[in-house]
């Protein structure tokens, strides 16, 4: 019979020995301890344990690579393949990083150790409110994997269900070595332990109190600091001797605390030393035992009394104090603790066994469907980006032997006709869709029925996509092209961006409505994909997002084209315009081009609609006369008209504007395009050498298109590179493209 | 032989009516299925206010009453009572008031008064004779004259300075907020607040009377609740069996996010908590065991027993007996029923003036909710109808007012003389419509059991197109007959062209269907009870007896 095994992925010194123990009387010998942790504000108490490797009966090279690994953040694939192959079950404390980690890869039992947080907080709450409704849901996906594994036997009751209904009572242990008689109380002073005063605001606030309340007593105080304290009584972290010393001598210990769903270990310890411990009503330790106790106080008057009659002596209530307080230790002591441990182990592995035997739902293994959602925008390429994103991730689940289904939404009120889309692959549905708003109390209910009980409102109106079936909850993933959405998206699924463009740094709008709209869906977004350096940066430093949230992807490519290039002289150039506020200056720039400049290519616009701005009256006729305008065709006439044409005029600055100029440089046709970092980065990949022009007046540019016009025909094939070969993979790009949608999923 | 009891717990409000509800049809249907049992005796436990309704309801659904007794606390509760005989007065038609019908009169005499006077005055060519014909007016004018006070203040009232008004506007506001407030909570007591909260503390009330009547049938082996939405049923102190037809409300959150407010909030934790508390439990389907209730409620699969539905056969509903051709019988029975229910439920002046009885059409029979996926039926018709593919009709049997987007796409479209919806259907009328369908169709996203279309349509020979869902894959599993049934409830146009191909292959298809029907056919409301006392009997077993108290 396999052996079970466990994970203790904490690194608490003082629980470690008692938890490791009850493990072992349960009959788990194996126990892996992670071999390294970051430093924050959870990890004070811990160290690292090597004594448990020894028990562990996997190979060497196994052991090697699960210490090597970052076990609060993200192991490598590799260790959870180990851990899986090796281990059933694992204890993983609130380090909410580290729970989505867990919960995504681990596919045991998984038991969140938990030991109470201040009142008025709840881990439900904080999971909401720093993870989102993403963990909640994987958490709830894990179904009978699952346990909230509470410290303390009340901590279930202020949870939400799906933390609540899956409690297991796993009560904090500490193994005490009773060291009472060894008291001697010779320092008459306080001993009060408040660690982090100035690096933890709630520290830095009980320090004060207590200088306000007992300031006029001689105290010392105890607890490591990480920045100095400008205070002779405050001592900081000491080694274990000075530690066990301070117990023993100090008279007597003060408890500030009254959060009901928290306690530290010192006033344990102080128990355990024999030091009369004052403490105040209506903490934890109340249920512990410390009702009726000698040394708890109702008030700080109270407190305050009964500390001056111990600094002075008081035999009668230090005894008093001393011979009852042992009763707080009861409940923490180990012998005590067991019972609850091994029912509850008795449950998690009865539990086990149950889901080994049980027949598995077949819903697990179904396709994942991906919602491309397509929402209306002003420029034409948009549409083009989201056709070939989704034919993109669509080649990429295929290649890596997913087979998702890929949905494509577009707008239903726009003049999309069949052809449009032709260029998609055949298997990607399509459907048309109407955004639908949601009031705040429409959108409570909406996430109350999807099973997030807690969940409520920040905004006055969601938006959701309504494809007149199940709006679109169906699909296990939102994948948004653009960041385009003027209200926050209702977080019933994960949803994803495609971003490529952010036009209103540089605008003097940054501030309006829809962009802090915009800004708020971006934050809110389970990952931003971006394809430029440039995107990334912005998305970081503009928007806010973290950036593990952004992931970096190869460029868009479209499918080589097969056109081959005609042998006649070009007589036109083709003006990628972007949007029409572009389109007004291109015309500027055109009129000195051709009045001025006496340009003699003509200019060809391919658009969906014929820009009405070409019948202006303050345009010369020979302008006009120029410019032609052609609906935008599909891509192989497109492919046609670029094999025709002398050059490319980009007047797209966003990311995907460098979608044609790269299909064109392709076909050996060169493109001059407005100098931005993101164009340059993309360019750098092109098999061609590129020609740019500063988004400055439109005389200046006007004479960079003349004289793009002048030199188009010395515009040279690069030989390939490793870096511009690497993006002619389109196989590599899609399967790239996959896996950052998997991490979505 | 000894008896065995079993109990069947009912704890709908009292505006619920049963005979609307497809669990009252699934009750009745059960019953019926037990009826040839002779060794069992079901004793239905509900609340005094279903009684009544229930009692119709079996009638109706001619239930034969030989195993089941209705069991319920003797008295209503007085506010009810009061309810409902205000209920009853405002739904007597009404006969004007003798102040009514002195003011109507009096309205009548002046306008013929002050007509004929004014012809006899362009008429006369006398003053005298011109003084006489006014005296009537004169008279008439004396007569109001006690309604002047009112007439003036109301003129002052209109001619009076803003402040005023705006102070009386707002005395005005308060009451017509509290006549609405109160109107409210009698004509639609479930959208009150305040009702809602006194229903609730009736409600309980009753259930405290009804347990303490369960308490006292010892004699109960094991009891059955055929719905989760009574968490109160988790409170028997005996055996306990919960049916979860479905928790559709969590499958299409944002489609019931605008239905019905926070009471359908209220009623959606109630189901929640009667699950989460509930011990053992039957569904419809395989599907909504492992989806709803072990993925999402996480109960034990050991805990769950999966007992399909029996056929519903229609036939019996439009057959004529003792003719010579029986089928041609059936038809024009089928015909007049229908031609009666196209003029009385329709409800549009189209509808009225339409008499061709042999038209053609495909059929949906379905309430409408947000998980019957309609949209994409209409969308996939509209492409049919509008490409000159089919030149049918769509009769649905539910309100396009439930959904807006539903309401809104058939008057986009002009669709309204095209698509017409039978509210209401009786169920002879509903089987008339099934056999007279060139298909049937179905295209709902989700169900608890496999839909009842299949059978229903199959039972009057009419094929039918369903949405490949995972419950109808259960029942259905003919690979053949999938093939020719199923489309993908996704994409419309995968439903347009298998209606396209069912209508233009409907003799093969029904050929494959009728196959599957005739297996189906097998099982009956009998074999359900069966399967169901089944599961009341283990779980029963070792269940410490109750004694007489």
């Amino acid at each position: 019979m396999k052996k079970t095994r466990a994970m203790w992925l904490i690194n608490h010194t003082t629980l470690r020995k008692f938890e490791a123990a009850q493990f072992k009387a349960a009959g788990i010998d194996e126990i892996y301890t992670p071999k390294s942790f970051p430093y924050d504000e959870g990890n004070l108490s811990a160290n690292v344990e090597y004594s448990l490797d020894s028990d562990l009966s996997i190979t060497e090279e196994e052991l090697e690579i699960l210490n090597a690994q970052n076990w609060y953040e993200s192991p490598s694939a590799e260790s959870w393949e180990i851990a899986n192959r090796h281990f059933d079950i694992v204890f993983v404390p609130f380090f909410l990083d580290q729970l989505k980690s867990v919960t995504l890869n681990f596919r045991g039992i998984i038991v969140l150790r938990v030991f109470g947080h201040a009142a008025g907080q709840t881990y439900s709450q904080l999971i909401y409110q720093y993870s989102g409704e993403r963990l909640v849901r994987q958490i709830k996906s894990l179904g009978r994997r699952f346990w909230f594994g509470a410290g303390y036997e009340h901590l279930y009751q202020i949870e939400q269900n799906f933390l609540a209904s899956r409690n297991c009572f796993l009560p904090v242990g500490l193994s005490t070595t009773d060291r009472s008689s060894e008291w001697t109380g010779e320092c008459r002073k306080i001993l009060f332990v408040c660690p982090r005063i100035a690096s933890s605001s709630h520290f830095g606030s009980v320090f004060n109190d207590f200088l306000i309340n007992f300031g006029e007593f001689p105290y010392t105080i105890g607890g490591a600091q990480p920045i100095h304290v400008d205070n002779p009584n405050v001592i900081g972290f000491v080694s274990r001797e000075e530690h066990e010393r301070n117990m023993r001598e100090h008279r007597v210990m003060f408890y500030h605390s009254q959060q009901p769903n928290h306690i530290h270990y010192h006033p344990f310890e102080a128990v355990a030393a024999g030091m009369p411990l004052i403490f105040m009503a209506n903490g934890l330790l109340d249920r512990m035992g410390g009702v009726g106790l000698p040394g708890r106080c109702k008030s700080i008057s109270e407190a305050k009394q009964k500390i001056r009659k111990i600094l002075s002596g008081d035999q009668n209530l230090i005894n008093s104090i001393r011979a009852s307080q042992g009763a707080l230790l009861a409940a923490i002591k180990a012998e005590n603790c067991a019972p609850a441990w091994q029912s509850s182990f008795k449950k998690i592995l009865s539990e086990l066994q149950i889901l080994k035997n049980e027949e598995t739902d077949k819903s697990h293994s179904k396709k994942k469907k991906i919602a491309i959602i397509f929402p209306k925008t002003e420029k034409e390429i948009d549409f083009q980006v989201a056709k070939i994103l989704a034919n993109t991730i669509f080649t990429g689940s295929k290649l890596s032997k997913s087979y998702a289904e890929v949905i494509f939404l577009y707008p239903e009120r726009n003049e999309y006709e069949e052809c449009d889309f032709i260029d998609l692959h055949k298997d990607i549905k399509c459907r048309s869709f109407n955004w639908k708003k949601l009031s705040s109390s429409e959108a409570k209910r909406a996430m109350r029925y999807s099973g997030h009980e807690g969940w409520e409102p920040t905004e006055a109106n969601y938006l959701t996509v309504d494809d007149g079936i199940r709006q679109i909850q169906d699909c296990d993933l939102w994948l948004v092209v653009s960041d385009l959405v003027d209200k926050p998206l209702l977080p019933i699924r994960p949803t994803v961006h495609f971003i490529y463009d952010h036009p209103k740094r540089q605008s003097e709008n940054a501030l309006i409505p829809e962009e802090k709209s915009r800004l708020n869906t971006i934050r809110a977004a389970e990952k931003i994909l971006v394809t430029t350096q440039s995107t990334f940066d912005k998305a970081a430093q503009y928007a806010g997002v973290p950036t593990k949230d952004i992931i970096k992807l190869p460029y868009l490519m479209l499918p080589p084209a097969n056109t081959s290039q005609p042998d006649i002289t070009p007589y036109y150039f083709i003006l990628d315009v972007g949007t029409q506020q572009r389109l007004k200056k291109a015309l500027q720039i055109l009129e000195f081009f051709y009045a001025e400049l006496d340009g003699s290519l003509q200019c060809l616009i391919l658009a969906q609609h014929r820009p009405q701005l070409l019948d202006d009256a303050i345009f010369l006729q020979k302008t006009k006369d120029n410019i032609h305008w052609r609906k935008s065709p599909d891509l192989n006439i497109y492919d046609k008209l670029i094999a025709k044409c002398a050059f490319i005029w980009n007047m797209d600055s966003s990311d995907m504007g460098m979608i044609i100029p790269m299909r064109a440089a392709n076909a050996a046709i060169p493109t001059i395009s407005i100098d931005t970092p993101a164009a340059r980065e993309i360019a750098s990949h092109a098999p061609l050498d590129q020609a740019w022009m500063t988004d400055a007046s439109p005389r200046a540019m006007a004479q960079a298109l003349k004289s793009m016009e002048d030199s188009y025909p010395t515009y040279k094939r690069r030989p390939p590179t490793t870096e511009n070969s690497q993006i002619d993979d389109i196989e590599m790009i899609s399967m790239e493209y996959w896996r950052a949608i998997q991490e979505c999923l | 032989m000894p008896i065995k009891y079993y109990g069947i717990y009912l704890c709908y409000a009292p505006t619920i009516d049963l005979r609307g509800e497809g669990l009252g049809r699934y009750l009745a249907s059960f019953l019926k299925g037990a009826s040839q049992r002779q060794d069992i005796h079901f004793i239905i436990a509900c609340p005094s206010w279903s009684r009544e309704q229930l009692t119709e309801l079996l009638l109706a659904e001619s239930v034969p009453q030989n195993n089941f007794s209705i069991a319920s606390p003797k008295t209503f509760p007085a506010a009810l009572r009061l309810y409902n005989h205000w209920k009853r007065y405002r739904g007597k038609p009404k006969k004007p008031s003798w102040l009514g019908r002195l003011y109507c009169k009096a309205i009548n005499y002046k306008a013929s008064t002050v007509e004929k006077t004014l012809n006899h005055l362009a008429q006369t060519d006398s003053y005298l004779i011109l003084g006489l014909r006014l005296l009537p007016l004169a008279l008439l004018v004396l007569a109001s004259a006690p309604f002047l006070p009112i007439f003036i203040t109301i003129l002052a009232l209109s001619s009076a300075p803003k402040n005023i008004r705006r102070l009386l506007g707002r005395h005005n506001q308060i009451i017509v907020s509290m006549w609405s407030r109160w109107h409210r909570m009698l004509s639609q007591p479930k959208n009150d607040t305040l009702s809602t909260r006194m229903y609730q503390s009736m409600e309980s009330a009753e259930i405290k009377r009804m347990h303490h009547m369960i308490e006292g049938m010892p004699e109960v082996r094991a009891w059955y609740s055929p719905t989760a939405f009574w968490p109160s049923f988790n409170l028997i102190d005996a055996p306990k069996l919960m049916c979860v037809p479905d928790v559709v409300l969590s499958d299409f959150a944002i489609g019931f996010s605008n239905v019905g407010g926070d009471r359908v909030l209220y009623n959606f934790e109630q189901i929640e908590k009667a699950i989460r508390q509930g011990t053992n439990f039957v569904t419809y389907s395989k599907d909504v065991k492992f989806n709803t209730l072990i993925n999402k409620y996480l109960i034990r699969d050991k805990d769950i027993s999966v007992i399909h539905h029996a056929p519903n056969n229609l036939k019996p509903w439009i057959s004529i007996i003792g003719l010579d051709n029986p089928e041609a019988a059936s038809y024009g029975y089928s015909r007049s029923l229908l031609y009666g229910a196209i003029k009385g439920k329709c409800g549009t002046d189209y509808s009225y003036g339409f008499d061709n009885i042999n038209f053609k059409f495909l059929f949906y029979a379905s309430q409408l909710r947000a998980n019957k996926n309609l949209l994409t039926l209409l969308r996939a018709y509209e492409y049919l109808l509008r490409t000159h593919k089919i030149n049918h009709k769509l009769l649905l049997t539910c309100n396009p007012n439930a959904i807006e987007s539903v309401k809104s796409f058939v008057i986009e479209k002009s669709l309204e003389n095209d698509v017409l919806f039978l509210k209401g259907l009786q169920v002879n009328e509903l089987a008339a419509c099934y056999k007279l369908a060139d298909l049937a169709i179905n295209p709902s996203l989700s169900e608890g059991g496999c839909p009842f279309t299949f059978t229903e349509a199959l039972s009057v020979d009419t094929p039918v197109v369903m949405a490949k869902i995972p419950v109808t894959e259960e029942v259905l599993t003919d690979p053949r007959l999938q093939e020719m049934t199923f489309f993908d409830p996704y994409d419309w146009q995968d439903l347009a062209s298998r209606i396209e191909w069912a209508l233009d292959n409907r003799d093969e298809l029904l050929t494959v269907q009728r196959k599957t029907y005739a297996q189906l056919a097998q099982r009956t409301w009998a074999d359900v009870v069966d399967e169901h006392l089944q599961v009341l009997e283990r779980i029963s077993e070792g269940y410490p007896e109750k004694t007489q108290a």
